[in-house]
């Protein structure tokens, strides 16, 4: 009786074990099943692990070996049937083996989950109880994050730049790239130890600190060529921008180190190259070619400046002009006027006076032709002035030899014509004996002849200044109508003896102006020669002055003469052109008065130009030819020279 | 009364011309006009011939041989007080307008630089009486 209790009561309580076993088995929500021996087929899967596998029944499930529900291979590599008979080996060795494990559901979608393999005694027989819990969401974001992490650690340590991440309270570094352990020289576990103090050259924290604060705040993003030290105490130089950031609610300022050193390096090569070239260029100028700052140091010698003035560059730049550049008036050997301090002042270019003689090193006078011009920064400041100059040695010298020879011939030539002259007026004048009618007309074409060759020899000297351009111009206040009124008075004799009246018409109150008397005399009288020789007799010739608008000065000389024919009016002012309708017997003349004229009047600033016929006098036989001279009411350009015209 | 005869004082004229047939043209009128004349034909035998005779006004070419007219004319202006205010009419074929002249006349001081080529001899004449009278009006 009392072993049928026991054994009732035992086997309930079996009953109920099973049955809160079974219930446990059915509910819960891990997959859990259980294999055998030999095969580890499985034989019991509890719903949940029939979801996870998407399988329908108990059946299929049973029927599978545990690598039958994974893929071919483990994500290490390893098939999975091979590791998992190694699994289910150490399970059975030590009792119970965890691992993660990929599995594979019906439907082929493979997922990440943990598994526990547990031994379980069952009589003689053991068994493995297995619980899976599918982490593969779990799994994908941990892969992901290591994904990322990776991914932005590779960024972080492959930017070029140096970045040091600090905390922004304590100052203290928490992270930095491989850049910027390079830049320093230290290990990152060595960074880590340091402070923004430990990276700057102690002279320079006054500076650099601050500066950081202000990062730290925002208000300063970039700092600038930072000086910072390395680990063996070297010092470079590296612009820094700092961001700032939270970490896990603290805040981090991020530094990005720029270090400028090779771009320095970069752009002193570059320049240097520049320089090079630029170097290679002067060289290469033919001109000396000096440059000055604002204070009128030298900056640039160039070879050819080295070559005329006997100075070497490295002897000059960086020193005064005046200790070296000495440039003299040729002729006086005062000091030429200071044309460099001049452009610079005044900011405008200066061509240096003609004549004008730069001493050398040794002491020698050479010739130069030069001219300054200043530059400007983007302001328009004066920053300092280029000169320019060239040894006109040659040039001198060539030019004398021409002026020499003029002279010369000229010279030459008159005094023959001196005698000729005066041994004709004595025998005109009586003194040697008388004259019969036809003598005297004999000897007054001989004395004519001889007058045309003086004026002629007279217009060639002239000429010659005029084309070589060495002659000067002074402008002085003169009174022009003054003037006109005396070129006429002087021609008197010509023009009664052509029996011509001269009407004057000068324009009141024209002050005095800036004239050449000398050349303005030229002009005026080889226009009214003109005038008065192509007009014949009983003519008229009219000589205006006046003004033109509020500008100019026009001189104006017409006359009732014969004209100039359309197709000679092109030659008019060439050299030694003569009209071809001379008035008869009229042989004097030239054919320079006009090229003369016009040469002076345009190397002056003026305009000379003619027109024929005259328009008010439409005369068939004589159209007459009206010239015109017109200057600003500036006068005449002043010009610098060594000959005068006369 | 016992007056002195008056003695009627001619004017002596130096020309020193180097050229033989202006020379002589000159020479020649000078006399006829009144004058009398000393010649030379460079600027060393002017300058002894001036410095000797002391002409009342010279008339002085240039370009000679020995010695040139500036130079000669310098010698004399140095030389001695009448040397330094001896009236001088340059007369030349040079040009007056250039560097050298103007120096030398502005140092020098003749009353005159007359470019022979461009003078009548008549009017050359006359300005050797304007220039007497003045200095006789100095006088």
């Amino acid at each position: 009786m009392k072993k049928t209790k026991q054994i009732v009561r035992k086997t309930k309580q079996i009953v109920k074990d099973c049955h809160r076993y079974h219930r446990l088995f059915m509910a819960s929500n891990d997959a859990v099943m259980t294999l055998e021996p030999p095969s580890w087929k499985f034989s019991s899967g509890n719903p949940a692990a029939l979801k996870m596998f998407k399988m329908k029944t108990e059946a299929e499930f049973v029927a599978c070996e545990l690598w039958k529900l994974s893929p071919r291979r483990q994500p290490d590599g390893r098939f999975s049937s091979e590791k998992a008979k190694k699994m289910i080996a150490i399970a059975m060795d030590k009792g119970s083996n965890s691992f993660e494990w990929v599995h594979k559901r019906k439907n082929g979608d493979e997922f990440f989950a943990d598994v526990l393999l547990s031994k379980v005694k069952e009589g003689r027989f053991f068994f493995l109880h297995a619980i899976v819990r599918d982490i593969d969401e779990h799994k994908k974001m941990e892969l992901a994050l290591m994904e990322s992490e990776v991914k932005f650690r590779n960024i972080f340590n492959e930017l070029q730049e140096g970045v040091l991440i600090v905390d922004a309270k304590s100052k203290k570094f928490y992270m930095g790239n491989k850049a910027i352990c390079k830049m320093l020289g230290y290990s990152l576990e060595e960074i880590k130890k340091l402070c923004v103090k430990d990276i700057h050259p102690k002279k320079e924290l006054c500076h650099v600190l601050p500066k950081f604060e202000k990062q730290v705040k925002g208000e300063l993003v970039v700092a600038k060529e930072l000086p910072v030290k390395r680990k063996d105490g070297s010092i470079f130089y590296a612009d820094v921008k700092v961001s700032v950031i939270k970490i896990a609610g603290k805040s981090y300022a991020v530094g990005f180190f720029n270090d400028i050193t090779q771009r320095r390096e970069l752009e002193k090569i570059r320049d240097d190259i520049r320089n090079a070239k630029e170097k290679i260029i002067l060289e290469a100028i033919g001109d000396g070619v000096v440059a000055f700052d604002e204070s009128g140091k030298i900056i640039l010698f160039n070879k050819v400046a080295s070559g005329i003035s006997g100075f070497s560059s490295e002897e000059v730049v960086g020193k005064h002009y005046s200790e070296f550049l000495s440039f003299m008036k040729e002729s006086t050997n005062e000091p030429a006027q200071d044309f460099i301090a001049q452009a610079i002042l005044k900011g405008k270019p200066t061509v240096m006076a003609n004549h004008v003689v730069i001493v050398r090193k040794d002491g020698e006078r050479v010739p130069v032709a030069d001219s300054v011009s200043p530059f400007f920064d983007k302001v328009g400041k004066v920053f300092g002035c280029v000169l320019v100059f060239r040894d006109v040695t040659r040039e001198r010298e060539i030019d004398r030899v021409k002026t020499e020879f003029v002279s010369f011939a000229s010279h030459q030539l008159r005094t023959p014509l001196s005698a000729i002259n005066w041994y004709t007026e004595m025998l005109l004048s009586g003194d040697i004996g008388v004259v019969n009618s036809c003598q005297r007309d004999y000897l007054e074409n001989i004395y004519h002849s001889n007058r045309r060759m003086v004026d002629l020899i007279n217009s060639l000297l002239n000429v010659s200044r005029l084309e070589f351009g060495v002659f000067a111009i002074e402008p002085r206040k003169i009174d022009v109508i003054k003037l006109a009124n005396d070129i006429i008075d002087e021609n008197d004799q010509r023009i009664s003896d052509r029996r011509l009246v001269v009407v004057r018409k000068f324009e009141k109150n024209i002050l005095k102006l800036p004239f050449d008397k000398n050349l303005l005399s030229i002009i005026f009288q080889n226009l009214l020669v003109n005038a008065i020789k192509y007009t014949p007799e009983k003519g008229i010739i009219k000589f205006s002055i006046s003004l033109v608008g509020k500008k100019d000065i026009r001189i104006e000389i017409s006359d009732s003469g014969c004209g100039i024919s359309k197709d000679q009016q092109s030659k008019v002012f060439s050299k030694f052109f003569r009209g071809d309708n001379v008035v008869k017997k009229n042989t004097e003349g030239t054919g320079l008065g006009l090229y003369i004229a016009k040469m002076i009047v345009e190397h002056a600033g003026g305009k000379i130009w003619f027109k024929s016929p005259v328009s008010r006098m439409k005369l068939k036989r004589n159209p007459g030819t009206a010239f015109y001279v017109e200057f600003p009411l500036s006068g005449m350009k002043k010009r610098e020279g060594t000959k005068s015209i006369g | 009364m016992d007056k002195s005869p008056k003695k009627i004082l001619v004017a002596v004229i130096e020309v020193v011309e180097d050229d033989a047939s202006l020379l002589k043209v000159l020479v020649d009128k000078l006399k006829r006009e009144g004058f009398e004349v000393l010649e030379a034909q460079d600027g060393k035998k002017g300058l002894d011939i001036a410095l000797r005779e002391r002409p009342d006004l010279i008339l002085l070419d240039i370009v000679m041989p020995v010695m040139d007219g500036w130079t000669m004319l310098r010698k004399l202006r140095e030389e001695n007080p009448w040397g330094k205010n001896v009236p001088v009419i340059v007369l030349t074929n040079l040009t007056s307008d250039d560097d050298v002249q103007l120096a030398n006349i502005v140092k020098l001081e003749p009353s005159y630089f007359l470019v022979k080529s461009d003078w009548k001899i008549e009017d050359l004449v006359t300005k050797v009486r304007e220039r007497l009278e003045d200095k006789k009006e100095q006088e």
